[in-house]
């Protein structure tokens, strides 16, 4: 990071302190459930950590603001009437590909599609719809060394907006084809978990900081979604050597001011799983309007790292095997 | 300020003047409401002090500012 972290203290707090967003969140549950909202409601659902998540809202600087303001227009067209002249799909792999190809000709970097499992919905939420083609877009690496300042809070924003407007281009795209599609570009909280699907969809590997890594642009990129019927061939997850890394890596975890980033996996909703402290996480996330320091200080978001990483784990993974087919 | 869940509803233009409406009210919310919030969490800052959230927080300011006609 270009410049230091603020420390975690607060002039701001809970009188009545609501619910422990860890506890909202699953830690510790041996039962797999879906998730619920907790933070970030984007229908204005009382939530309960409602307080702070307006508090947020009114404090960040108005570069954030605009690009929000602009997303919200624009996703106004993330739904619509279907043309009722359906195009049959005769070759479902070609199709796919097609699809994918406009999404990355539309801006995306990348592109991928899974299937809509429950994993993926939160709690009370049916969007309907069977396939999920996952987009992302990677952001302004210079801007977010600026994180925790304001300047990468504003790039972070811009980036949604961006992936935002080629899910709406995409769903409006498919709709003209006469299949139902919903565009998923709202980074709050809405019918589904963006990480889930892109993790299905091959995007990336869930990182120790409870985000994505992807191969090429590490955790330097934000999500967007589109929901459809369209018959997509679905991606499988991926495997680049993330496991390996995090297990060992303590980057995220030292340079968290707050030290929210649990060193090793946690049960969550009947999981073992990366997790972060909610709790210490999102008061530090509040103070400087979007934090972003784990995302940025992970090895994998330095350009050109990841291609290396994965080659080595992948070789020491092959040594290994070696070893142990020798012993 | 957070981005708005837009459902679709019957008719585009009822659906944007809505939104439009909203967001204008999303607007004026920050620079009036949202200011003078800014400025009392500065200044209970600068003097050591805690903005309590829930108790005098904004919650209230950006509810009165989206029900603004």
């Amino acid at each position: 990071m270009n410049a230091p972290a603020p420390p975690p203290h607060y002039a701001f707090g809970y009188l009545r302190p609501p619910l422990s967003g860890n506890a909202i969140n699953g830690l510790g549950e041996a039962l797999w459930r879906r998730a619920r909202q907790v933070f970030h409601s984007s229908s204005g659902e009382p939530l309960a950590w409602k307080a702070l998540d307006d508090f947020f809202s009114l404090i960040n600087p108005w570069p954030v603001v605009r690009h929000v303001l602009a997303n919200t227009w624009q996703l106004r067209r993330s739904d619509g009437p279907v043309s009722p002249t359906r195009s049959e799909v005769a070759d479902r792999a070609a199709l796919t590909a097609e699809i994918k190809a406009l999404a990355r000709g539309r801006g995306a970097s990348l592109v991928g599609v899974a299937e809509v499992t429950e994993e993926s919905l939160y709690e009370g939420r049916e969007p309907g719809l069977r396939y999920a083609l996952c987009l992302g877009l990677e952001m302004d690496r210079e801007e977010m060394l600026q994180a925790p300042e304001a300047r990468a809070a504003a790039e972070v924003m811009r980036t949604y907006k961006e992936v935002a407007r080629v899910a709406v281009e995409m769903a409006e795209e498919i709709r003209a084809r006469g299949w139902p599609a919903r565009a998923y570009g709202n980074p709050n909280s809405t019918d589904i978990l963006l990480i889930p699907l892109a993790i299905r969809a091959g995007l990336g590997e869930l990182g120790k900081h409870g985000s994505l890594i992807g191969a090429e642009h590490g955790s330097n990129f934000r999500l967007a979604a589109v929901l459809t019927d369209l018959p997509l061939v679905p991606d499988a997850p991926v495997d680049h050597g993330v496991q390996d890394v995090c297990t060992v890596c303590r980057r995220c975890v030292d340079d968290c001011p707050p030290r929210a980033i649990y060193e090793e996996k946690q049960l969550v909703r009947g999981e073992r799983k990366w997790y972060v402290d909610f709790d210490k996480c999102i008061p530090y996330f509040v103070k400087t309007f979007g934090c972003a320091i784990c995302i940025e200080t992970c090895p994998w978001s330095e350009p050109g790292r990841g291609a290396w990483l994965s080659e080595r784990v992948v070789n020491l993974r092959g040594r290994r095997g070696a070893k142990m087919e020798n012993s | 300020m957070r981005t708005l869940d837009i459902r679709p509803r019957p008719g585009r233009w009822i659906r944007d003047v809505t939104l439009l409406w909203r967001m204008a009210g999303m607007v004026v919310g920050y620079w009036t409401a949202g200011a003078r919030l800014r400025r009392e969490y500065r200044r209970r800052e600068a003097r050591g002090e805690v903005f309590w959230v829930d108790g005098e927080g904004p919650t209230s300011h950006r509810e009165a500012a989206l029900r603004r006609p």
